[in-house]
């Protein structure tokens, strides 16, 4: 049953489309924003540490819910598996109100200068990084994004001092709010650091570390990354942009709507959507522009499920790039056994990061940046953290988590990921979801390279734990699978070339005149950071030239 | 009976359980008791890990309820047909000695067709959930393995972190 049509809808209400929509709403438009999931609130966090968006042992509180909505991996060796939520291979984020910024561990990286330029900086240097992958430089530089980085800095808020690091790029502002206080892990780095002439400095982080926008400061409880925030301190969408947008009229966000397809006219434009509401029922919302922010598997799966006569593959498909180039992070590093306690409850945790290696390591196309990580709930510690020497159980087990479990510290990061085009999204030609949408399908590998890099950047990490005085270090090393995840991205690439790439450097899909995909999706290469405040830029980016030269009725 | 005859019996949970039998009760106790057995601090029976599988059984592992029927039966013949007696009736050095059979996949294959491994690993993930997880799902009880590993509850909403002591006191 078509609606009123209104001047955009947005489709997403995660990291990025909630800023579109804000950008827009604030400009006069009418915005529908249509999200998946619910809206969940601070009471909403229950700090259980098995059932949160890092560990689904008893499923994820914050989307999706696990009946109804299956994906199919396909693994190295070609096996597929129906795959729900909670199960190795799904690649989930989340499917909320706030999308992953409800639940994230909210570090709030600018991208470091080269990782737009990743084949202008090493197409001579490193020619076996682009052996079988698709790494390129970006249409855009880091200059061009500069101005929203700091949009989404203050706007959205972030702590920390990163004046400390002489790798970053250039930048007008210093971050609005200061770091929190360091905690003991932080200290002992710091000296280990010092010691090796890197240059550490306090992660900058979007979660008050004192009461800003209206909210107050971080409680420092251990219940940080994978669940909302109880004081509401952590800054994301739902506390943010989306508020503000409500408040201006002119934005209805409709949550528990599940789009099925981009509806085209005969010119290849968007006409609205279709989607189903939480009760089932199917509803068509004209628009005179769709904006796509579903994240980088649920986006290409959107834009593939939209089919007409101009495009047979899919919106944006006509070259095969829609859902190409899946990529999320390999997180390589080490943990590092101390004989004093390290560990002092306060949260989130992260606290101290090293952009030493981010690039300009010998021999490699790309790095990582380090840092110290969040507080490792108990369960999360005798399932991952554990000493591989350790016993698995019994009394020598119990005997070395009770010593142990305050006396290891794990520094890890994000290698830079070479991206790879048969790691992909595909439609499944056969499982469907709750409503009877094709599902995506996840199959690929990662690049040799990134494996070596991530090899030589956990080196590092141990070099790190080691001259901080760590007596005993085990690495940890990366898989050769496909990687999406939290982290997930690549499948829409922004470019010149419509040959090439998927969407233009302003986030407008090649082929239409009204449609946009803005969320990471578009990102060429991933970085070596934690890619959320990059996500936030573009978006910021995006929305602003569309408000301002976009046509609303 | 005829109207029965069809369906699968399903025998009575002991009381203050929801799916496992009291036999069943006994011999996970055993088990999960042997992975994390009690000593200056409780083992896993006593922080409740038997309650919070029996929970998930009936929840979010409904679909290990049949692993578990035969896990805890053929664990018990095993120990009766080794050592004359049942898996819970044995001291814990024996225990331990089964329990490694099985982690190396070398239990009998009269009980266990891939020699135990399957079955080790379900009940070794579930225990340690169990026990180092939150109490809300019927396992560490009185948070006993967080006071073992010395992190505090959760907090109460509004606790000042910033004053709080910065260093932990060493475990006495």
């Amino acid at each position: 049953m078509p609606l009123p049509e209104v001047d955009a809808v947005v489709i997403g209400a995660g990291a990025a489309g909630p800023i579109v929509a804000k950008e827009l709403a604030f400009a006069g438009w009418r915005v529908v924003l249509l999200e998946k999931g619910r809206w969940n609130t601070p009471a909403d966090c229950r700090k259980d540490d098995l059932r949160n968006q890092r560990n689904p042992t008893l499923g994820y509180p914050f989307g999706p819910e696990e009946e109804g909505n299956p994906r199919v991996f396909v693994d190295l060796n070609g096996r597929e598996r129906i795959v729900k939520p909670s199960q190795p291979g799904y690649n989930n984020n989340a499917f909320c109100v706030g999308g992953g910024t409800l639940s994230y561990g909210a570090m709030a990286w600018r991208y470091h200068p080269n990782d737009f330029r990743m084949r202008s900086t090493y197409a001579a240097k490193v020619p076996r990084a682009f052996e079988n992958s698709t790494l390129e430089d970006w249409p855009i530089s880091y200059d061009d994004l500069e101005p929203y980085y700091e949009k989404a800095e203050w706007e959205i808020g972030v702590s920390g001092d990163v004046s400390g690091d002489p790798f970053q790029g250039p930048r007008r502002r210093p971050l609005p709010m200061p770091p929190l206080p360091p905690t003991r892990e932080h200290e002992i780095l710091e000296k280990g650091a010092r010691r090796l002439g890197l240059h550490p400095f306090s992660i900058p982080m979007l979660r008050n570390s004192v009461p800003y926008n209206g909210r107050p400061a971080c409680m420092r409880c251990r219940w940080c990354v994978g669940f909302a925030c109880e004081v509401d301190a952590k800054n994301g969408t739902q506390n943010t942009v989306i508020p503000a947008a409500l408040a201006t009229g002119n934005l209805e966000l409709r949550t528990q709507c599940a789009v099925r397809e981009i509806l085209l006219n005969d010119r290849g434009n968007a006409t609205g959507v279709a989607y189903f509401d939480r009760d089932g029922r199917l509803w068509e919302q004209p628009a005179r522009y769709v904006v796509v922010s579903c994240g980088a598997i649920e986006s290409a799966r959107l834009l593939l499920n939209s089919r007409s006569r101009l495009y047979p593959q899919g919106l944006g498909n006509r070259h095969d790039w829609v859902g190409r180039n899946l990529q999320g992070h390999t997180y390589t590093g080490a943990n590092g056994l101390f004989e004093e306690i390290v560990y002092d409850d306060l949260g989130p945790g992260a606290s101290i990061a090293i952009c030493d290696y981010v690039h300009g390591n010998p021999g490699l196309a790309g790095g990582a940046m380090l840092a110290n990580e969040f507080i490792r709930l108990p369960y999360q510690f005798v399932s991952g953290i554990r000493d591989p020497e350790a016993p698995r159980w019994g009394r020598a087990h119990k005997e070395f988590v009770r010593r142990a479990y305050r006396r290891i510290i794990p520094v890890q990061g994000p290698t830079q990921e070479i991206p790879v085009f048969d790691s992909r999204v595909t439609l499944d030609p056969r499982v469907r979801d709750r409503f009877g949408i094709p599902v995506a399908r996840i199959s690929g590998y990662r690049h040799p390279h990134t494996i070596e890099i991530s090899e030589y950047t956990a080196q590092r990490a141990a070099d790190w734990l080691r001259a901080s005085g760590a007596v005993k270090v085990w690495l940890r090393r990366a898989g050769r699978g496909v990687s999406g995840g939290q982290h997930q991205a690549g499948t829409c690439r922004m470019g010149n070339d419509p040959k090439t790439s998927v969407v233009d450097a302003w986030c407008r899909v090649h082929d239409t005149d009204n449609v946009y995909v803005v969320d990471a999706s578009v990102h060429v290469t991933n970085g070596a950071y934690n890619p959320v405040l990059t996500i936030m830029a573009i978006a910021y980016r995006a929305g602003q030239r569309l408000a301002k030269e976009g046509r609303r009725a | 009976m005829a109207a029965a005859a069809g369906c699968a019996r399903r025998p009575a949970p002991a009381a203050g359980y929801r799916f496992l039998t009291q036999a069943e009760v006994e011999t996970l106790g055993a088990w999960v008791d042997t992975l994390i057995p009690p000593d200056e601090d409780p083992g896993a029976r006593d922080a409740g890990v038997v309650r919070y599988i029996d929970l998930q059984l009936t929840r979010w592992f409904r679909r290990h309820q049949s692993e578990y029927r035969e896990a805890l039966a053929h664990i018990d013949r095993w120990a009766r047909s080794r050592a004359g007696r049942g898996f819970a009736g044995l001291p814990l050095d024996a225990r331990e000695e089964m329990l490694s059979l099985m982690e190396q996949g070398e239990a009998d294959r009269a009980w266990f067709p891939d020699g135990g491994k399957a079955a080790f690993e379900l009940v070794l993930a579930h225990a340690m959930q169990g026990f180092y997880g939150n109490p809300r799902h019927g396992g560490n009880r009185g948070y006993a393995s967080w006071k073992m590993i010395g992190v505090p509850p959760m907090p109460v909403r509004g606790r000042e972190h910033y004053e709080a002591e910065r260093t932990f006191p060493e475990k006495t």
